[in-house]
């Protein structure tokens, strides 16, 4: 047990401290671009993270977990648009640029809508879930699709990032330790949450559902807040990535992103929180990798996938780390 | 009046779409208790493998032919090389699994017939419209879809009610222990039954591909509209996946081609249109929302826990 | 009659033509240890799962403690001090011990949307948790993953959780079933001590365990009552024997 704990801490020190150097390892090797890369990759592990704790914590297996994504950037966008052309939402509501109005109410958007959709979709389990939750958020994505007046299937450009006081977000080193921090903040607080009472009753009603009603709980109430929270952490994912991209479109909302945030949670191993963190490292560098050599990628990724699925049970940080944990 | 019919008949249409993608597709959930996402890729291979013979060879009946052997075939070694390693695994597992199909057979259609969308022409045997009423002229092609619709629908019914092998699998998707009491090879009629629901997947591809684009990832819209079916008519039932399949074709359809109109009593112009569009493109969920709350295991559920 | 804890009426259960309950009435007197016996098949399991709110009765009545609960859902009815154990074990096998245990203690708190401090430091939990641990003698499996422990400790743990609870009522279903000769001694010791302490209901195969440890003994056939008594008086009953026998 022993042994595996030093090495599970070694992986997570050794990554812990590459993303930390990153931006100046990057202008050491001149390869700037990394640092939009591991942008990327970190706002990724957001969301992966958040859907791991419906997944690996909640066994709730949702395949909708872009809506939340797509939502939280879909606010940042719609709110830079009415602030752009001075026209209010809804006609009172002024539109606004500054971080701290527009993320929390975005995040706030995110959790709302988890609430409403988790209310229904809680109400099944197993396979009608998986269904559910896939339906869900492809009714979003048909309905931005739609939204002609927020650009419809081509999306929305942003012509600078939200603001905040004292950073400059255009910075592409500064925004880069946001989304770092805010990474951070998130797995910490996930791990104290998987730990926290909340946490037992979620981990107990995974582990066996019908005893927990038993001794007296009933746990939708808690799988739903569970859903809410995660809702919001792929929320805030998609408030960083609007923010990093400068533009949202409805293929943040797409099922192809639910698919890829399932297999980063897989990828790095399921039940593990800092696994995730992992798994979308390596997919988003797989994916930039293959990309160089041949257009068609996907090709190689999916039989890729279902190899790992057929083979590699514990995700990728199990395989390193030596064991399924549950932290 | 003439406008109703006509729009009835369109979503009857989509209807019998859905029904084809969902009648396997439920029969595959129900009996192996395996979810596969990779079902939209077998209606994409039947609409691809059915406008390339067709356009190749001249003849539409070829190219139905083609489609159907392709997407049963295709679907019968994806069950033996991959879904036959998942049955016992969790649903998690299938999920990923069935992604990766999806993003492989995606690509490899991309590689094989580039990114621009394929055309298929309707047959000229099967061109042009006939009156169904007076001032109701309607695409024969369309009819034709129907009716096929309707024949594989009895054809089901007769495979399930009157055959043995009908009636096991039947059994199989209404109560999973029964068929294994029953001493049927499974490992056979798992094959059987997943190509069957393949070849059903290609034949409304093949049948959609003239009236809408043939594309990589045109599966998968067609897929979550299939899942929506299911969920709404129970999964294992294909009784289910006939009314859910109705109903989900006639509420799309007629949503979209009224919906303007209703919201255009009390809104102006363009603010109605685009707010019954997008009300239009949610009624399929808000009908599933509705049903869900109704019944949470949808309107025939089966007996498996 | 006043110190009955739970009085059954007329209890109808049926699962298409089969009647799993027929006008089943069962009292259960405050402190006893009341034993449910019968013939396989003849629902005892049923009138359980419809005592514990596991699945509702079709008609009848069940009083629990002076209000009636026969409509309630399984959680409503724990918290008024119901407590089971199932037939198959049945446990949170992915937490450990510890959190097992803890899991009943904070069960009965009603909310537990606490998400920040560790939940086997809440000071319920640290006040409770050792003791819950000794009673069912498993504090140095601590830390252990439940699924990890042995057959006859995972029903120890059943029951320790059951407990933690302060279940005003205890119902064990088949709790020695499936054990060694080993466990089943150590189940029936740990009945015995519970014996006064809280008001049990156990339904069980092993019938020197039965009328060993139970005060009063109703039986059951083809889900009807057909005679209550002390031990001695179920022995010497001859509708049981004839009930047993015809079984058999």
């Amino acid at each position: 047990m022993n042994g595996i704990f030093t090495r599970k801490t070694a992986i997570v020190a050794a990554v812990g401290l590459l993303f930390a150097l990153l931006p100046p390892l990057a202008a050491a090797l001149g390869q700037e671009y990394l640092v939009s890369l591991f942008t990327r990759i970190v706002i990724y592990a957001i969301a992966a993270v958040s859907l791991d704790l419906l997944i690996g914590y909640a066994g709730l297996i949702s395949l909708g977990h872009a809506a939340f994504v797509g939502l939280g950037a879909y606010a940042v966008g719609i709110l830079y648009q009415h602030s752009f052309q001075d026209l209010p939402l809804f006609g009172i509501f002024p539109g606004s640029e500054n971080a701290l109005v527009v993320w929390p109410l975005a995040v706030l958007a995110a959790a709302v809508f988890a609430l409403v959709i988790g209310s229904l979709c809680l109400r099944t389990s197993g396979m009608h879930f998986i269904m559910i939750t896939l339906a869900f958020a492809q009714m979003l994505y048909y309905l931005f699709v739609g939204l002609e007046a927020y650009g419809g299937d081509d999306g929305l450009s942003l012509s600078s990032r939200n603001t905040l006081p004292l950073l400059d977000l255009g910075g592409d080193n500064q925004f880069y330790y946001l989304c770092l921090f805010l990474l951070a903040a998130y797995l910490l607080f996930a791990h104290r949450l998987v730990h926290s009472r909340f946490g037992l009753v979620i981990r107990g009603a995974s582990s066996n559902n019908r005893r927990i009603q038993a001794i007296g709980i009933h746990s939708t109430r808690y799988r739903l807040v569970l859903f809410a929270i995660a809702g919001a952490g792929g929320g805030l994912a998609g408030v960083l990535l609007a923010n990093h991209s400068e533009f949202v479109s409805p293929g943040l909302l797409n099922w192809t992103l639910s698919g890829e945030l399932m297999v980063m949670v897989l990828l790095g191993g399921l039940g593990t929180l800092f696994g995730p963190v992992l798994g979308a490292a390596i997919f988003l560098l797989l994916e930039e990798v293959l990309a160089m050599y041949t257009e068609h990628w996907m090709v190689y990724l999916g039989p890729f996938l279902v190899i790992v699925v057929i083979f590699a049970k514990h995700g990728l940080f199990g395989l390193l780390a030596g064991s399924r944990n549950n932290d | 009046m003439l406008l109703v019919i006509e729009q009835l008949l369109n979503g009857l249409q989509l209807g019998i779409t859905l029904f084809l993608m969902s009648a396997g597709l439920t029969l595959v959930f129900g009996i192996m208790q395996v979810i596969n996402l990779a079902h939209g890729s077998f209606y994409m291979i039947g609409a691809y493998v059915g406008a390339t013979v067709a356009a190749r060879s001249g003849s539409f009946l070829l190219g139905i032919a083609a489609a159907l052997s392709a997407a049963a075939v295709a679907g019968m070694v994806v069950e033996v090389i991959v879904l036959r390693r998942l049955y016992r695994r969790e649903h998690l597992d299938q999920v990923l699994a069935t992604f990766g199909l999806i993003l492989f057979f995606n690509e490899l259609t991309r590689i094989i017939w580039g990114r621009q969308p394929l055309m298929m022409d309707v047959p000229a045997w099967l061109g042009g419209s006939i009156e169904l009423l007076p001032g109701l002229p309607y695409p024969i092609y369309r009819l034709a879809v129907i009716a096929v619709g309707i024949a594989v629908a009895v054809g089901l019914w007769l495979l399930f009610s009157r055959t043995r092998v009908g009636m096991q699998i039947r059994a199989g998707a209404a109560n999973r222990e029964m068929i294994a009491a029953l001493g049927v090879n499974i490992r056979l009629l798992y094959t059987l039954v997943f190509g069957l629901g393949t070849l059903l997947a290609g034949l409304a591809g093949v049948m959609a591909g003239p009236i809408l684009a043939v594309e990589s990832g045109m599966g998968e819209s067609i897929l979550i509209l299939t899942f929506v079916v299911i969920v709404i008519g129970g999964i294992g039932s294909v009784r289910g996946a006939v009314v859910g399949a109705l109903l989900v074709g006639l509420v799309d359809t007629l949503g979209r081609a009224f919906l303007p109109a209703m919201f255009r009593l009390f809104l102006e112009g363009a603010a109605a249109d685009s707010i019954a569009a997008s009300v239009a493109s949610m009624a399929i969920y808000i009908l599933m929302a509705g049903i869900l709350v109704w019944r949470p295991r949808g309107l025939y559920p089966a007996h498996w826990s | 009659m006043t110190d009955s804890i739970l009085q059954v009426r007329d209890l109808c259960k049926s699962y298409g033509a089969v009647m799993a309950s027929r006008k089943l009435c069962l009292d259960i007197r405050r402190g006893d240890v009341h034993a449910l016996i019968g013939p396989n098949g003849a629902g005892k399991t049923t009138a359980v799962n419809q005592l514990s709110g596991d699945t509702l009765p079709d008609s009848g009545s069940i009083v629990f403690d002076g209000s009636e609960i026969s409509r309630l859902p399984a959680y409503r009815r724990a918290r008024l001090g119901l407590a089971r154990s199932f037939q198959i074990t049945s446990i949170f096998e992915d937490l450990t011990v510890a959190e097992n245990l803890a899991l009943a203690i904070i069960a009965r708190t009603g909310h537990n949307f606490r998400f920040w401090r560790n939940g086997l430091k809440t000071p319920l939990v640290a006040q409770e948790l050792p003791e819950a641990l000794l009673r069912v003698d498993l504090d140095r499996q601590a830390d252990l993953p439940a699924r990890h422990l042995s057959h006859g400790e995972k029903r120890q743990l059943e029951v320790g959780m059951a407990l933690t609870g302060r279940p005003k009522l205890l119902l064990l279903d088949e709790p020695m079933a499936g054990m060694g000769p080993g466990g089943t001694v150590e189940m029936a010791k740990l009945i015995r001590r519970l014996k006064g302490e809280i008001t049990i209901l156990l339904v069980e195969h092993d019938m020197e365990a039965v009328f060993s440890l139970a005060d009063r003994i109703s039986v059951l056939v083809y889900g009807e009552c057909v005679a209550n008594g002390t031990p001695d008086e179920i022995r010497s009953n001859p509708t049981v024997r004839t009930a047993y026998l015809g079984d058999d």
